[in-house]
C-alpha cells in the first residue's frame, strides 16, 4: 500500500529535520477532469512522500471538482523555462540516460500549465530544448515545465473508483446547495 | 419501530454517525491543512451513509431521520464501542479509524449482496469510500509506525489502548443470525479473517505490534456504552433539544 518513490542517480533521502522551511516538500498536482482531454495543473500540496501526496491532492483538489485521473508531482523534480524570464534555460545541465519526461506547457499569462506530450531526453536542459521547437508556437508569456516521467505518481486507474466517485453524488459539499433565509441578507 | 431490520440497520447507521462527530470535532486541529481537509472528507461520508441508512429506517417507518439522530439518547444508540472513543492525539485518531476502516471494508463488500436492496445500494458506494479510508488510515499507520521514535511510542500506545474495542466488530448476536438467515445482513465474525490480514500486514510493515493484553469491552450494540458517548451525543444534539423541530 506504500509507494516506492524512484530514486535517481544522486538523489537525497527525505530526512525530518533537513526539510525547507521546517515543512514537508512541495509537490504539484495535474488532474484530468471529467470530459477533459489532457491533465490540467491544479495546485500544490505538501507531503512527505509520493502517496501522501496523490493522498493529500485528491482531498484538497477534487472536493469540488469531477476529477478522472490524478498525477502528483516533486515540485523540485519540474525544471521551467520561461520566455519572459531572464535566467538561463535550465541551469541544470546535468546529462544521463535517455528516459521519458512529459512536457507542460502554459501558454499564455494567467492560464494553467497543460500536458502536451512526452519526449526522450536526457536531462533537464535537454528535455527542454527539445520539448520547445515541438510544442511551443508563440514566445510570449509562455511557460515550459518538463519532469522525468519516472517522478511522476499517478493515480491507479483500477483505483479510480475508491479515489473519485465518491464526491459524486454529496451536493451537500457545495455552496450553493444551502439556502439562505431572506432575513439573513446577502453572504 | 423495532423490526429485526430497522434495528440492524441502525447499528451500522450508529457506527458512521458517532465516528463522523467525532472526526468533525478535529476539525481545524489537524497537525498539517492537508489532513484537516482529509479528515473532514472522512468525516463527511461516514456522516453520508449514516443519512442514507437513517433515511431508509425512516421511510420504513414514517419517521424522520433527524427524529433518529437528535432525539434519541445513549442507550439507544447502538453503535461499537470504538467509535465514540475521544480524539487523543493524532496517533489515537489514525489508529481508531485504521481499525474501523478495515472493519468497514469487509462489511461494506458483504453487504453489497444483501438482499435488502437499498442497504445493497448502500453499500456498494460506501464499499468505495472505505477502499480510500483504509487507503489513507493505513498509509499513516505505516508512517507514524515506522516513523520517529516518538511516532512509533504514541502509535503502539495507541494500538494498546484500542485493541480493547476491536473484538466487539465481530460479535455475533441473535438480530445477526436472523438478518443473516433473512440474507439481509452478514455475520460479523465472518469479517474476523480478513480485517487481520490487513491489520497484521500493515503494523508488520510499521513495524508496529499487537497489544499483548487481551482484555476487551463490550456492550454497545446493546445500548450499554462507554462514558464518552453521552457527552459527544450532548454536544451534537443540544440544539435540536433546545429547540425541537426548529428549521435552518
Amino acid at each position: 500500500m506504500s509507494y516506492e518513490v524512484p530514486h535517481m542517480e544522486g538523489d537525497d533521502k527525505i530526512e525530518f529535520g533537513s526539510l525547507p522551511e521546517g515543512g514537508w516538500p512541495r509537490w504539484e498536482a495535474f488532474v484530468r477532469q471529467n470530459g477533459g482531454l489532457a491533465h490540467v495543473h491544479s495546485e500544490s500540496v505538501h507531503a512527505p512522500d509520493a502517496e501522501t501526496a496523490l493522498l493529500n491532492a485528491r482531498d484538497t483538489y477534487l472536493r469540488r471538482v469531477e476529477g478522472v485521473s490524478l498525477w502528483v508531482i516533486p515540485a523540485g523534480k519540474i525544471s521551467e523555462w520561461a520566455s519572459e524570464s531572464s535566467e538561463p534555460a535550465a541551469n541544470d545541465i546535468t546529462a544521463g540516460p535517455a528516459a521519458l519526461w512529459e512536457v507542460f506547457v502554459r501558454h499564455r499569462r494567467g492560464l494553467a500549465h497543460v500536458h502536451a506530450g512526452s519526449i526522450m531526453a536526457t536531462g533537464p536542459y535537454d528535455a527542454i530544448e527539445k520539448a520547445r521547437p515541438v510544442y511551443v508556437t508563440r514566445d510570449e508569456g509562455v511557460s515550459v515545465w518538463v519532469a522525468p516521467a519516472a517522478y511522476i505518481n499517478a493515480a491507479d486507474p483500477a483505483e479510480a473508483d475508491a479515489l473519485f466517485e465518491p464526491f459524486s453524488d454529496k451536493d451537500y459539499r457545495y455552496p450553493t446547495f444551502y439556502e439562505i433565509p431572506e432575513e439573513v441578507g446577502y453572504m | 419501530m423495532s423490526t429485526d431490520l430497522d434495528r440492524y440497520l441502525l447499528r451500522h447507521a450508529d457506527d458512521n454517525l458517532v465516528l463522523s462527530q467525532r472526526l468533525s470535532e478535529y476539525i481545524s486541529r489537524a497537525p498539517e491543512l492537508e489532513e484537516d481537509l482529509a479528515i473532514a472528507n472522512i468525516a463527511l461520508d461516514h456522516l453520508g451513509v449514516a443519512m442514507h441508512l437513517l433515511e431508509h429506517v425512516a421511510a420504513r417507518n414514517g419517521g424522520d431521520a433527524d427524529e433518529l439522530a437528535f432525539h434519541r439518547s445513549e442507550r439507544e444508540f447502538t453503535n461499537l464501542l470504538l467509535v465514540e472513543q475521544p480524539n487523543d492525539d493524532f496517533a489515537h485518531i489514525m489508529t481508531r479509524q485504521f481499525f474501523f476502516d478495515a472493519y468497514q471494508l469487509a462489511l461494506w463488500n458483504a453487504l453489497a449482496q444483501s438482499s435488502d436492496e437499498t442497504l445493497a445500494g448502500i453499500s456498494a458506494k460506501a464499499a468505495k469510500e472505505a477502499a480510500y479510508h483504509l487507503r489513507h488510515s493505513s498509509a499513516w499507520i505505516i508512517r507514524l509506525g515506522d516513523g520517529t521514535e516518538e511516532s512509533h511510542e504514541r502509535t503502539q500506545a495507541a494500538i494498546d489502548a484500542l485493541w480493547r474495542f476491536s473484538a466487539e466488530l465481530f460479535e455475533s448476536d441473535q438480530l445477526d443470525a436472523a438478518m443473516v438467515a433473512a440474507g439481509v445482513g452478514v455475520d460479523p465474525s465472518s469479517l474476523r479473517a480478513a480485517w487481520d490480514q490487513v491489520v497484521d500486514a500493515t503494523l508488520n510493515e510499521a513495524t508496529l505490534s499487537r497489544c499483548d493484553d487481551d482484555y476487551q469491552r463490550s456492550g454497545g450494540r446493546s445500548g450499554f456504552h462507554t462514558e464518552h458517548l453521552g457527552h459527544l451525543l450532548g454536544e451534537m444534539q443540544w440544539v435540536q433539544r433546545s429547540y425541537p423541530g426548529l428549521q435552518w
